[in-house]
This record gives structure tokens, C-alpha cells and sequence, in this order.
């Protein structure tokens, strides 16, 4: 049997390999700042405030905590909310870690809720910390509301106590999506970053619940109903509130996945209600022309107040023209957004971006009245079973 | 004539300084995909904005015409014949060619050690951090290319179904647009601007010591033809998503497993390729370290002082350097004209020595590689064995004592015990 001597034994690559795996563990194991998930706070939404007159963060983190590191005695799961203020958003989140005596993980945040006044500041600074250090996932949804981000994450929602983990289930399912913007940080940051340098992000609205959720112990109180058809649009410098018809076509022009409904109401009082199956924008540039199409399929859910004695459907002339009529209204509100982006010079259609693919590098900044926009909406009625 | 087909086990019988083409195919990959697409469509689209892809397009162009000078002197065995001849030339080339990869192999370790430390490793001592990614890539350039070659051809195949999965799987808003203007800025700066990037050229120049045993599949074409498809395609699928934001991206390849559409059922999917791009790293520098002190070992007859001082250079680099993303910055300035001068005129200079060699050496080159060539028969006449398994030297003893039957088999004979 052949003898083998020590060092080439040891110089066999797989053992050395083996060997560098080992060493690798052991050291990293004891030097990388990797807390047992019970000394981690799984940050489930984050807040972030700027408070203009003295410079501060107020950052808030809203927090599920596993039943064994919870001061719960029944070991069940609880959400904490807790509040910092700091002259940048990570000395603020040190000090909610410190005052959780936990560590505050952002990597399953799948919510970042931010005031307007944060908005104003440089985008750039505000994301790449949260997405570089503090690994913020990309596709967490950034939001804004009414009330500040302290407020809205300390909230109650009919349904579940936790109004991040509400937000994350609402903008993830893609249900019932009717005029919510979907805007992800990265794509905050890739329009934000663009020539339009604008962009839209829903903006939420709350109202106290009229009918208090009711338990074994009693009434069930301060519990909330968020809306969230509205946008708040903006960029560097100046923000509006968009709504109603307004904000659905929005969102049926920015958001990639939008389902849910849509409404036509004539003037006569019929109403027809969609559901959106599938929808598909192309939005081109010629020059400093930019036109966009948008191809809805779409079947019929419901019809009220139509005077007919038939089964309605998707193929009968009544439904077509409600449906054309609906491609109407929408385009008209694509008019009037453009009319309103150029009034208020936010370029949150983003058509700056557009006409800087066409035109090139010779495209000025802020061109945006030297712009035209055509839209043109088309409404598919599907026959369905 | 039939191809030899390759049994298992025969890589350890492969001459020194040999590797096959699935194996050059496989190193190919892990240095296009470890250097190009990590960090560095963040430091071109700083620049570049939109026109990134297209950079990277003239970059790869450049890159082919490399591969192309590199692979044609690997297949007229350029460096062999060099070598037999002694040409002094083609040792100053040797020379100078060891000194840019280490300066290479320095650089490279700073930019792969800022991304991963900075973002991935957060909260190491970076010192600790470095000498322990520092270990394997000494460790498996010292053992040599057998080794670089067979752990690329194991891990590869697994990262590259790992980075297409995750592209299969990739949902997110992109608008492919993006990508346009073609010049964001003028043609002239968008030019004179590519040569910055010379830290990213050449990267196949250390194959110039190495001899390719073709299998039967055309695995090195293959491998350039997957390797720069991937790159491009990830560059146009990152300017997409990203668009002017990609500059705030400090690895492209890690990023965009995030939107991996598994993410909301399974978690997150950026650790996929975080483990491609570590192996990768590793792998690639590995190789640049080989190509240093192989280069090293033709220029001056040793190969010892070249291994350590590698080493040396590159621990010294990234102890005594503030920051890593300094030396990786560095790199990209000035530095970079230099890279890129060396990286075009290296093998193009070298090419041109070999054809120049092959022609008045011709009666040298013929015979290149002859010792490698099957022995020819001693006694091309003797009776074949392999019908009947009895050895050509017991059948002519056997035909001066016994009798050979009608059919040209041996009389049998009665054996022993058989009373």
C-alpha cells in the first residue's frame, strides 16, 4: 500500500478546501454580529419622519416578536411599536434596538412609511443606507398618509393589530387593487433618479371604524379602515394629492400589475362594473411627441340599472359601449393627469424619461411644456363563463 | 479517424500547463460573471447613465479581439515554441506580463473584497475578512491550474443554473427603453472614456500559459458565447429595472435575485447568488494569480519568488490601503488607461512574436509537442494480440516449438494434472 506523506496529504485540495470551510465558520461564526433570531427584532413596517425645524429623524419601527423573546407569559406572538429620534435615520435606529434591548433587523420590512417632508430631502441618501446597510428589501413598498408615519404605524386595523402587516398583505395580493399604486423602493429610487425625477406613491387615508370589532372581552376600541385609493405625487421640491378617477387611472398607468375593478356610471344612472383581467401600456416616444396605449382586458362583473330584459353579457352592444364609453373616461383622465403634471410641473407620468430615450442627451432638464402627450385607452370585454 | 473518447481518471495523466476546453470554458464563465457583473455596472453606469450597455458592448468587442490574439497563440502552442527557442522577447513580454497581472490580481482582490465586506459582511474586521478570502485564492493559485480547472469545472455548471433560474424567475417593472439613449454623452467622451475601464480587459490573458485538449463539444466557443450572452443580458435586464439608479447598486448580481418572484412565499433570494459570486471570486482570482506567477516562471526560470511575492503584494495592497473601494477606485482612473494599454498590447505583441517565430523556426515548430505523441511500434510486423489476449512474444516462441493448426491457432496442449 503506498505511503502517503503528510504534507502532500494536507495539500490534496479537497481537504484544504474542507479545511478553509472550517476555519471560515468558526471565525465568522464568532466575529460576524449574527444574533439568534430571538434577540432580533423582524421589523415588519418602519417609519421615517424628518422634522425640518431641528434637523431630526424621528424614525418608528413596528416590530413582531417571537414568542420566546417576548415579555408575553402566554407565548404569543406580539407587535411592538417604538420611536427614536436621531440626526441621521441609523443613529435613530440604533437607539430603538438599544431601547428593545433587541436587535432591529430591517430584511423582512416589506413597508417603508415616509412623511412628505422626508420626501423633500436628497432620495439617493434617504434609500441607499436602508437598502445597503440596514438590507431593506427592494421590493418593500414605500407609502405616505395623512398622519405621520409614527401615527399611521401605531394604528389598529379591524383585522389584524399590525397595519404594516396589513399594507404588506394588501399591496402583495394584488386583489382589490382598485386605484392603489404599487411603487416599490427601487422603483422610487429608478424614477426618482430619471429625468422626470418624480414619481408616485400611495398616499393613505384614515378613518376610525363606524363599527368597533367585537371578542369574548367586549368592544374592541380605536380600531381604523385605511384607504388607499389615493397618490401622493412629487418630486425634489413640490408634492400634490391626486384622487378619485384621477388616481385610478394612475395607477392603471404606473403600476405593471393592477387588478380589481373599474366602474362606468352614465349619465343616465346605469352602471357597469369591470373586473381588469389583464393590462398592457406602451408608452413611445417620437421625438419630444410621447404617446402611450393602454389595452385593458376586462369582463363583466355587474350591471345595475340598465333598462334591458336579457341576461347581460360581455358580447351584448350595451356592455361594448359602456366598456368604450369607460376607455373614454380614462383617457380623458390621462389628459387631465398630464394637464395636472404640467400645471403643478411634476413630471410623475414620467414623460421626460420617455421623451430622453428619443430625443437623447440634447433633451434639456425641466422640458416638460415643451412635451405633448396622447393617450389612448382601450377596453376589452371578455366573454367569460 | 475515431476521436479518442476520455475516460474518467485521465486528468491526472494530462501534461503540466493543460487544460481541457470544458475547463477553459468553465473559467471563462466564473471571470466573466465575477468581475463584470458585480460591482462594476455601478462604477460604468456612474459615467455611462444609459449608455452602460452599450459600454459594456464596446468593451466586449475588445475583449473578443483579446480572446481572439490569446486563443490563436494558445493554438499555434505559441508558448511552447517560444519557449524552445529561448526568444528573449517573448521573456521581457513574460516579464512585464507578470507584473500587470499582479498589479491586476491587486486590484481585483480590493473591488471584490469592498463589495462583499461592505455590503455582505458588514460589522467584520475587514483585515480578518481579506486574509481569510486572501487563503484559497494562494492556496489554489500556488497548487496550480489542475486544481483552478477541475473546482471551476465542479462549482460552474451549479452557478449557472443558479444565475439562470433566478433571471427565469426575475419579476419586477422594467422598461427595456432605458437603455436609450445610445450616447448619453457625446461619442467622443463616450470613447475616449471605454479605456478608464482597462482594469476589466484581459482577463483571459493568463491562458497564454496554457495548453487546451479539445474534447468533442466546442466547450471554450461555447463558454466566451454563454458567458458574454449572460453578461449582456443582465447589464440590459439591470438598466431596465435600475435605469438611472443602478449607480446606487453595489453588486448587480446579488441585487437582482431579490426580485426573484419566490421571494414572497420562500424569503429572501439574494444568498443564491452570493454564494456564486463568492466561489466565483475566489476561482477567478485564483486564476489571475496563476497567470502572474506562470508568466513570472517563463521570464525568469523561477517560479517560487513569483508565488510569494503575488501574495506578499496583494496582502501588503489591501492591509496597508484605508479603504478597499480606494484601491478599486484608483483603479478606474489614470490606472485604467494603463490596464487597458497592457491588456490589448500584451497578446497582440506576443501573437505577433509566435507567427514571426513559427516562420523562421519552422523546422522546430513541426516537431512541437512530439514527445507527447505515441510511441511508434518496435516491430510493426509482430502477430496481434488483442483477438485472442496471448502476448506477440509467447506466440513466436510458440510457433518455433509447436505446431500451428489449419485456422492460425496453436496446437493445443495437454495440461498438467490432466492424466
Amino acid at each position: 500500500m503506498k505511503r502517503i506523506k503528510l504534507p502532500s496529504y494536507l495539500m490534496r485540495t479537497k481537504w484544504f478546501l474542507i479545511l478553509i470551510a472550517i476555519i471560515f465558520l468558526i471565525i465568522f461564526g464568532r466575529t460576524v454580529n449574527s444574533p439568534a433570531l430571538t434577540k432580533t427584532a423582524i421589523v415588519l413596517g418602519a417609519g421615517i419622519d424628518y422634522n425640518e425645524e431641528d434637523g431630526k429623524f424621528i424614525v418608528t419601527a413596528q416590530s413582531v416578536l417571537m414568542a420566546s423573546s417576548s415579555s408575553d407569559s402566554s407565548g404569543q406572538t406580539s407587535y411592538v411599536t417604538y420611536t427614536s429620534e436621531g440626526d441621521t435615520i441609523a443613529a435613530a435606529l440604533d437607539d430603538i434596538s438599544r431601547k428593545m434591548g433587541l436587535l432591529a433587523s430591517l430584511a423582512h420590512c416589506n413597508v417603508l412609511f415616509v412623511s412628505q417632508s422626508v420626501l423633500k430631502l436628497d432620495h439617493m441618501q434617504l434609500i441607499y443606507p436602508l437598502t445597503g446597510m440596514y438590507a431593506l428589501p427592494e421590493h418593500a413598498i414605500l407609502v405616505t398618509g395623512e398622519k405621520s408615519p409614527k401615527e399611521l404605524l401605531a394604528l389598529k386595523i379591524g383585522t389584524t393589530v399590525s397595519a404594516p402587516y396589513f399594507l404588506q398583505l394588501a399591496f402583495s395580493t394584488k386583489e382589490g387593487t382598485n386605484g392603489m399604486i404599487r411603487t416599490n423602493v427601487k422603483d422610487f429610487l429608478a424614477r426618482s433618479l430619471s429625468r422626470s425625477e418624480a414619481t408616485a406613491i400611495p398616499y393613505i387615508t384614515v378613518k376610525k371604524l363606524e363599527d368597533q370589532p367585537i371578542d369574548q372581552t367586549g368592544e374592541q376600541k380605536d380600531n381604523y379602515e385605511f384607504a388607499l385609493n389615493d397618490a401622493l405625487v412629487f418630486n425634489h421640491g413640490k408634492s400634490e394629492i391626486v384622487k378619485g378617477d384621477l388616481a385610478e387611472a394612475l395607477s392603471l398607468f404606473l403600476t405593471s400589475e393592477t387588478y380589481g375593478a373599474l366602474n362606468y356610471k352614465s349619465k343616465n344612472g346605469e352602471t357597469v362594473e369591470f373586473r381588469i383581467l389583464n393590462k398592457d401600456v406602451e408608452c413611445k416616444a417620437n421625438g419630444r411627441s410621447v404617446s402611450a396605449k393602454m389595452e385593458l382586458t376586462v369582463e363583466l362583473l355587474d350591471v345595475q340599472f340598465v333598462q334591458s330584459d336579457d341576461i347581460l353579457t360581455g358580447a351584448d352592444e350595451i356592455i361594448k359601449n359602456a366598456a368604450d364609453a369607460l376607455a373614454q373616461k380614462l383617457t380623458q383622465s390621462l389628459t387631465q393627469l398630464y394637464e395636472l403634471s404640467k400645471s403643478m410641473q411634476i413630471d410623475f407620468l414620467g414623460l421626460q424619461a420617455k421623451a430622453y430615450q428619443s430625443v437623447g442627451r440634447t433633451l434639456e432638464r425641466n422640458c416638460l411644456d415643451t412635451l405633448s402627450f396622447t393617450p389612448e385607452v382601450t377596453l376589452r370585454v371578455k366573454e367569460t363563463a | 479517424m475515431k476521436p479518442l473518447k476520455i475516460q474518467h481518471g485521465i486528468y491526472k495523466n494530462l501534461p503540466g500547463h493543460t487544460v481541457y476546453n470544458s475547463q477553459a470554458g468553465t473559467i471563462v464563465f466564473a471571470l466573466a460573471i465575477a468581475f463584470k457583473l458585480s460591482g462594476a455596472p455601478s462604477i460604468i453606469s456612474e459615467t455611462y447613465g444609459s449608455s452602460t450597455l452599450w459600454a459594456y458592448i464596446a468593451l466586449s468587442v475588445i475583449e473578443l479581439l483579446i480572446a481572439f490574439a490569446v486563443f490563436a497563440f494558445v493554438r499555434m502552442q505559441g508558448d511552447d515554441l517560444l519557449r524552445t527557442t529561448g526568444n528573449r522577447f517573448y521573456k521581457i513580454c513574460c516579464g512585464v506580463c507578470s507584473l500587470w497581472l499582479t498589479a491586476k490580481g491587486a486590484f481585483y482582490f480590493c473591488y471584490c473584497a469592498s463589495y462583499l465586506a461592505h455590503e455582505q459582511f458588514g460589522g467584520v474586521e475587514p483585515s480578518l475578512f481579506h486574509l481569510l478570502l486572501l487563503a484559497p485564492i494562494v492556496f489554489m493559485g500556488i497548487k496550480g491550474i489542475r486544481t483552478i480547472a477541475r473546482t471551476s469545472e465542479i462549482f460552474v455548471p451549479v452557478f449557472i443554473a443558479l444565475i439562470v433560474l433566478n433571471l427565469v424567475f426575475l419579476e419586477t417593472d422594467l422598461d427595456i427603453g432605458r437603455n436609450f439613449p445610445i450616447f448619453s454623452i457625446e461619442p467622443k467622451d463616450f470613447f475616449s472614456g471605454l479605456p478608464r475601464y482597462g482594469l476589466w480587459l484581459g482577463d483571459l490573458i493568463p491562458f497564454i500559459f496554457l495548453r487546451i485538449k479539445n474534447k468533442h463539444m466546442p466547450y471554450l466557443s461555447g463558454g466566451i458565447t454563454l458567458s458574454l450572452g449572460l453578461v449582456l443580458t443582465v447589464i440590459f435586464l439591470g438598466v431596465a429595472v435600475y435605469g438611472d439608479a443602478l449607480r446606487t447598486v453595489t453588486d448587480l448580481l446579488i441585487r437582482i435575485a431579490g426580485f426573484n418572484q419566490l421571494t414572497m412565499d420562500i424569503g429572501r433570494m439574494e444568498w443564491t447568488n452570493l454564494f456564486a459570486v463568492i466561489a466565483l471570486s475566489i476561482i477567478s482570482l485564483s486564476f489571475i494569480f496563476y497567470g502572474s506567477v506562470a508568466a513570472a516562471e517563463r521570464a525568469t526560470g523561477f517560479s517560487l519568488p513569483a508565488k510569494i511575492i503575488t501574495s506578499a503584494v496583494i496582502a501588503i495592497v489591501i492591509l496597508s490601503a484605508q479603504s478597499s473601494q480606494a484601491v478599486a477606485q484608483f483603479a478606474v482612473g489614470v490606472t485604467g488607461y494603463v490596464m487597458s494599454g497592457f491588456a490589448v498590447a500584451l497578446p497582440l505583441l506576443i501573437l505577433a512574436t509566435a507567427l514571426f517565430a513559427r516562420r523562421k523556426y519552422a523546422g522546430i515548430y513541426k516537431n512541437l509537442g512530439s514527445e507527447y505523441l505515441p510511441e511508434p511500434p518496435e516491430r510493426p510486423d509482430a502477430p496481434d494480440s488483442l483477438a485472442d489476449n496471448v502476448l506477440a512474444g509467447m506466440k513466436e516462441s510458440a510457433e518455433q516449438s509447436q505446431t500451428i493448426m489449419p485456422n492460425g491457432t496453436l496446437e493445443p496442449q495437454p495440461q498438467e494434472g490432466n492424466q
